[in-house]
């Protein structure tokens, strides 16, 4: 076998190697939904909740109703959350070329937080909208106004990746101190909600809500993944990547409005949610590596696949109470991450 | 075919680095430097004709505005390769090829899909010996590697007109050579080859023509033995040079120190 053809040969082991990865972390997340749905308070056996699924066997009236009403929708919730975080985590860290960005570096999450401030404190609500879905409408507005300001300001000053990220974290701290000053002026029983809504919760979980946020998901995905050749470019380089003939500007941009859909439609749904769009997407790349034909879905399922262990873990780290999902992340996921990044670093 | 550059005005900023750039057309078969002191807008220049900087005024191969055509054309005729590469990727020489093939959208792309785009890569490779490093991660190249690697980016859609910013400023002496002398290759078998050299030695031992620029414009063109002059070294570069002719035509430029104001 020629030098040529040996390469050759490696190189296909690893795109197969890849590709493995990717559908065992698919798997893995499938899996870790069943895990979700079959952990709680009120146990559940395995055969019970896939008869309620499948509406197979004969299953009690109450397991029915718990695994459709209330376990399915957070599991549902979790799953879609993680993946469209997680998602546009990876896009935004390639087009910003900074490895720390995240939703929440765009300051998308702080002005959530903002907009769920005002519909909960000051009883602000956009017209014509119930008052169950107030807070999430306020949230995804005030979220897609962040992004409408960041594109507006680095579409006037030419829109380097620092331009953007300075702007995302000066709309960080100006809609973190608006937040502040809400919640000074709230009664108690507000801010209590304000304060719940803030550290990131599924239970309040509806099908409704997962519908948009499939939704959003499912209209975002098809440009990510046909895109994934040109922000592979970008990590040679927006000199390069543009001698290659792509429009960098232009990608930048409209992935830029992806991953803001994306975030501000999980944000809105489940509250604030950290370390996930940091995590899955450093994960996913450890395993597969920097092409975005496979690291985007691996990022995907990877932030999937995390929130979903979360939302369990929120079930059972303290017997008998539900931690709010956005501490869990959090406590659990940051040593982990600790762990992946000096293990990177030794190696 | 040529390359025509008239009235070329590119500016960073409020600064005009060129202002009204009209340069003798670059012709086919032809491997030229640009030179010139440091700020001289070597690199702007390189870079407006590469399509990287806004312009305004005549950049024309063939006689077809360059950037008037669509982004994924431009691809196809020109090949850019930048004076310093990212380094912190962990792709690798192989799979960076792979993206230069396709990240444009198409070209030699569509056809060369999944094993025969490899091989082609492979051989864009081999031809700059680099094979051997196929596999290994960006990252993980020494500066003069990641250079070579950047030539080979440059070529593998086989563009008609190659730019190159410095290719040798990250060489060794003997990888020097071999980068040079493929330059001027490649530029003889039916391409425009520039290249901007900040080694005078080199740009008089390996250039067809030599573009002298000073302040964004064009104080000489022509073979090295008619620009590098040491009238022309003093005026531009404020250096007291001799120039001596070797064979071949060829010169040979010794600087002995900086010319009296």
């Amino acid at each position: 076998m020629s030098a040529v053809d040996s390469i050759l040969a490696e190189q296909s082991r690893r795109t197969q190697r890849r590709v493995l990865l990717v559908v065992l972390l698919g798997v893995g997340a499938l899996a870790s939904v069943l895990l979700d749905l079959v952990s709680g308070p009120s146990g559940l056996p395995l055969e019970q909740v896939l008869g309620a699924l499948t509406g197979a066997g004969d299953v009690p009236k109450a397991a029915e109703v718990i695994v459709w009403q209330v376990r399915l929708p957070v599991a549902v919730m979790a799953l879609l959350v993680g993946a469209a975080l997680s998602l546009s985590g990876a896009e935004m860290q390639t087009v910003l070329d900074n490895p720390l960005a995240e939703p929440f570096t765009l300051g998308i999450s702080a002005s959530a937080a903002l907009g769920a401030g005002v519909a909960i404190v000051l009883g602000l609500a956009i017209p014509g909208i119930p008052a169950l879905w107030s807070v999430s409408a306020n949230a995804f507005v005030f979220a897609l106004l962040a992004l409408g300001l960041l594109q507006l300001a680095s579409a006037l000053r030419g829109g380097g990746s620092e331009v953007v990220i300075l702007l995302g974290i000066a709309v960080n701290f100006t809609a973190a101190a608006l937040l502040a000053l809400v919640q000074f002026v709230a009664s108690p029983d507000a801010l209590q909600q304000l304060v719940f809504w803030t550290m990131g919760s599924l239970v309040n979980a509806r099908w409704e809500g997962i519908a948009v946020l499939a939704l959003v998901l499912a209209l975002c995905l098809p440009f990510s993944l046909a895109a994934s050749w040109r922000l592979t470019a970008l990590r040679l380089g927006s000199d390069q990547a543009q001698g290659f003939g792509l429009d960098v500007a232009h990608l930048r941009r409209w992935t830029l409005v992806r991953v803001s859909l994306l975030a501000a439609a999980s944000v809105s749904m489940v509250g604030v949610i950290g370390f996930v769009g940091l995590a899955g997407p450093h994960i996913a790349r450890m395993a597969v590596g920097e092409d975005h034909r496979f690291l985007l879905p691996a990022s995907l399922f990877t932030g999937a696949l995390l929130m979903s262990l979360a939302s369990v873990a929120s079930k059972l780290l303290v017997p008998g109470i539900l931690l709010p999902v956005g501490i869990v992340t959090s406590l659990v996921g940051l040593p982990v991450f600790f762990a992946l990044v000096l293990r990177r670093e030794a190696r | 075919m040529s390359l025509d550059i008239r009235d070329l005005t590119v500016a960073r900023g409020p600064r005009k680095v060129i202002d009204g750039l009209s340069l003798p057309p670059f012709a086919v078969g032809e491997f030229a430097v640009i030179a010139g002191p440091n700020a001289a807008g070597k690199s702007t220049l390189l870079r407006a004709i590469a399509g990287l900087l806004p312009s305004t005024g005549e950049i024309a191969l063939e006689g077809q505005a360059l950037h008037a055509l669509p982004r994924a054309e431009q691809a196809k005729l020109v090949g850019f390769m930048p004076q310093s590469l990212e380094s912190r990727s962990a792709l690798t020489v192989l799979d960076s090829l792979m993206v230069a093939m396709n990240a444009g959208g198409g070209l030699a792309g569509r056809a060369l899909r999944g094993p025969a785009a490899g091989r082609h890569a492979l051989e864009v490779l081999e031809r700059f010996g680099l094979a051997d490093l196929a596999l290994r991660p960006m990252a993980a190249l020494s500066g003069g590697q990641r250079q070579a690697v950047g030539l080979a980016q440059a070529m593998i859609r086989d563009p008609k007109l190659l730019l190159l910013d410095e290719p040798t400023s990250a060489l060794d002496l003997a990888r020097q050579f071999h980068l040079l002398s493929e330059a001027r290759k490649l530029a003889r078998e039916g391409r425009i080859v520039i290249a901007v050299l900040h080694d005078l030695a080199l740009a008089a031992q390996w250039a067809d023509r030599v573009v002298l620029l000073e302040g964004g414009a064009l104080r000489a063109a022509g073979a090295p033995g008619e620009v590098l002059t040491p009238q022309s070294l003093s005026q531009v570069y404020g250096i007291d040079a001799r120039v001596e002719r070797c064979s071949e035509g060829r010169v040979m430029v010794m600087v002995d120190g900086l010319s009296q104001p």
